[in-house]
């Protein structure tokens, strides 16, 4: 029986529906806020529609509102960081165990990406609070003799990022490593490599693209995360997110509140290109080659 | 004693019992091979050897001294993977040099030696390539250079031509051969193969559920061996049952085959009479003559009256089946077939008294 291709014109039926839907729904509104973002407003008239960069220039120029992007970034870059480091050992443990394990592992991990972020950030708050778990512990412990303001802080948004996003990271961390023959391991630890060196030389090498996907998916929704920042964080700890919150909602200014979200959306995705850009320069300015000193690299 | 000796190896995954008691030494420069099916426990062997696995029970030493201790890094063994295993991320270089640069060699020491192990592997013009992009022959020369470059004082193959096919695994059998000889250090190869375990190895080590059955030269283990399960997996065989008749007459033990009559052979362990035992012969050692005008049978030779079932010429022999009652047997002839020798023919099967092995039955 001949296989039944599809006209090229279903084809594009096909990739047309959702490319529309697309457009519509996210492309449209994107456009419109970049357009409202040269907006002017007036705390009495309201918007006033313009073609002026006064709401740009008045978050570049500013260094509270610069510090506030940099915290963002910050916290960002830190979530995505800490992420990676227990993703690894996370992504072994979920690949050596199998049945029940493996299956409560992925729900442990799950669990706090759809649990409301209200729960998510109140349970932190009883664990993170002045007189919470983590502090009594402490304490306890003899390790510090006042409490250490974890809630309302930086801290605290960064350990409840790493909690509801390390799924995504451990998720593309464990399908690279998954295909890491362990002949491959084996072979470098015959050929004189430790544990350790092993790891570094060959396995990390080889789980590049999980991480990178993973260091992309988590770095993106931590720059625009708003609930556990604006719960845990609250109007003390702002980032860039409950400025744009504000402005809109409490405010009103729209205009602004759209700049900030382009100037949000410009710094994730140029930061993300910036990293790609490096990668590449980066392979292209080593030969492939000369016998590169890889035990000093390490 | 030995270079390499291994002791009393046990071990066990769970109820398993994956090794029970393998016990084997190695010489200097010599090439043994683990032979067997798969699951009889010779790349566990190999993997004990290696480090990669800690056995329950036995010893591994190398010029006398216990490397069980030691993790796979500090044994400086060299060792080729069944999938070839090298870095997809390196270059052939780099996969090469990737031993010396652990041992903390000169960048221009490194770069000789790599050199030096690629010419003799004869890719010394490939060093820049992906690995990717070699075909199945080059990668595993590549990994023999691995291997061999750092110097190892043990060097291990695993099913070192299972991922070739079969035109280019002729060759490259050889081709390893050569290398082997030309650098002298001492091997253990893993194969289920048979033909691959005679022609590379000095000695062929058989084992069998865990255990070793009989250790020996392939001419060895091919012309006498220790049991029917060696015999098996050695070569093609004809196997008939038996019951000792007579002890040491002329030119050898006398055995009554139901079916067959007597035959003459050669017990390979001291027999009693009585004892069942299992007759084996061996394909290339039978020939057959028309029966018409057969002169009387010689002395020290055995002969049969079969009648052929089917005769397949095959160039460089002609395969005829046999059937005799119950018995069946292959007779591989190199000399031209007489033309009565057809299917349906009756035909004389002889063959000498020395070539008949008489082994203890297994219950």
């Amino acid at each position: 029986m001949p296989a039944r291709r599809w006209p090229p014109a279903a084809w594009f039926l096909l990739a047309g529906i959702p490319l529309l839907l697309f457009f519509v729904l996210y492309g449209l509104p994107v456009l419109q806020l970049f357009r409202l973002s040269f907006d002017r407003f007036d705390p009495g008239q309201g918007i006033i529609p313009a073609f002026s960069a006064d709401f740009y220039t008045k978050f570049l120029g500013d260094g509270y509102y610069l510090s506030i992007l940099w915290r963002t970034v910050r916290i960002s870059l830190g979530t995505t960081l800490i992420a990676a480091v227990i993703a690894y050992p996370v992504s072994f443990y979920l690949l050596a165990s199998s049945g029940w394990r493996q299956t409560l592992l992925l729900i442990v991990l799950i669990l706090p990406l759809v649990t409301s972020v209200i729960v998510v950030s109140y349970g932190w708050l009883i664990l993170l609070g002045q007189t919470g778990l983590a502090n009594r512990t402490l304490i306890d412990l003899g390790l510090t003799t006042r409490p250490l303001k974890l809630m309302y802080s930086e801290t605290g948004i960064l350990v409840a990022l790493v909690q509801v996003q390390l799924v995504f990271m451990v998720l593309s961390v464990s399908t690279s490593l998954r295909g890491v023959d362990s002949n491959l391991i084996r072979a470098a630890r015959s050929l004189g490599a430790g544990a350790w060196r092993a790891f570094w030389l060959v396995v990390f090498p080889l789980s590049l693209p999980g991480l990178r996907t993973g260091a992309l998916l988590v770095f993106s929704l931590s720059m625009s995360a708003y609930g556990i920042p604006a719960l845990i964080g609250g109007p003390r700890v702002k980032v860039l997110s409950y400025l744009i919150y504000e402005q809109s909602i409490s405010l009103l200014n729209w205009p602004f509140a759209a700049s900030m979200a382009v100037i949000l959306l410009a710094s994730t995705t140029g930061l993300l290109g910036l990293a790609g850009l490096w990668r590449r320069l980066r392979r292209r300015r080593v030969p492939p080659a000369t016998p590169a000193p890889m035990g000093a690299a390490a | 004693m030995s270079y390499l000796e291994i002791q009393d190896l046990r071990v066990r995954y769970g109820e398993q019992t994956v090794l029970d008691g393998v016990s084997i030494a190695v010489e200097p420069g010599e090439r043994l091979c683990l032979l067997g099916p798969s699951g009889c426990g010779k790349t566990t062997t190999l993997q004990v050897v290696a480090g990669f696995v800690v056995p329950d029970a036995g010893h591994v030493r190398i010029g006398g001294r216990n490397v069980l201790g030691d993790p796979p890094e500090r044994r400086n063994i060299g060792v080729m993977f069944q999938s070839y295993a090298l870095f997809p991320h390196l270059s052939v270089a780099d996969n090469v040099g990737f031993g010396l640069r652990m041992r903390r060699r000169p960048a221009e020491e490194i770069r000789r030696r790599v050199g030096e192990a690629l010419d003799l592997v004869r890719l010394g013009h490939a060093g820049a390539k992906q690995t990717r992009m070699l075909s199945g022959g080059e990668q595993q020369r590549v990994a023999f250079a691995r291997a061999i470059v750092i110097e190892p004082s043990l060097l291990l193959l695993d099913e070192p031509f299972s991922n070739l096919d079969a035109r280019l695994r002729q060759e490259m059998r050889s081709e390893l051969l050569g290398l082997l000889q030309k650098l002298r250090i001492a091997t253990i190869m893993v194969t289920h193969d048979q033909e691959e375990a005679m022609a590379i190895a000095d000695r062929v080590a058989v084992m069998r559920a865990g255990r070793i059955e009989q250790v020996g030269s392939p001419a060895e283990i091919y012309a006498r061996p220790s049991s029917l399960f060696v015999a098996r997996f050695v070569g093609e065989s004809i196997v008939l049952a038996g019951k000792v008749a007579a002890l040491g007459g002329d030119g050898g033990d006398v055995v009554d085959v139901p079916g067959a009559g007597r035959l003459t052979g050669e017990g390979i362990a001291p027999l009693s009479v009585g004892e069942q035992v299992q007759v084996l012969l061996r394909p290339q050692h039978l020939q057959l003559r028309p029966v018409e005008g057969a002169p009387a049978a010689l002395p020290g030779w055995n002969r049969l009256t079969a009648e052929i079932e089917q005769v397949l010429f095959l160039g460089h022999r002609t395969e005829c089946y046999l059937r005799l009652g119950e018995h069946r047997f292959i007779v591989w002839q190199n000399t031209p077939l007489a033309p009565s020798l057809q299917a349906g023919a009756r035909a004389l099967i002889e063959w000498q008294a020395q070539d008949t092995l008489l082994l203890r039955a297994e219950r």
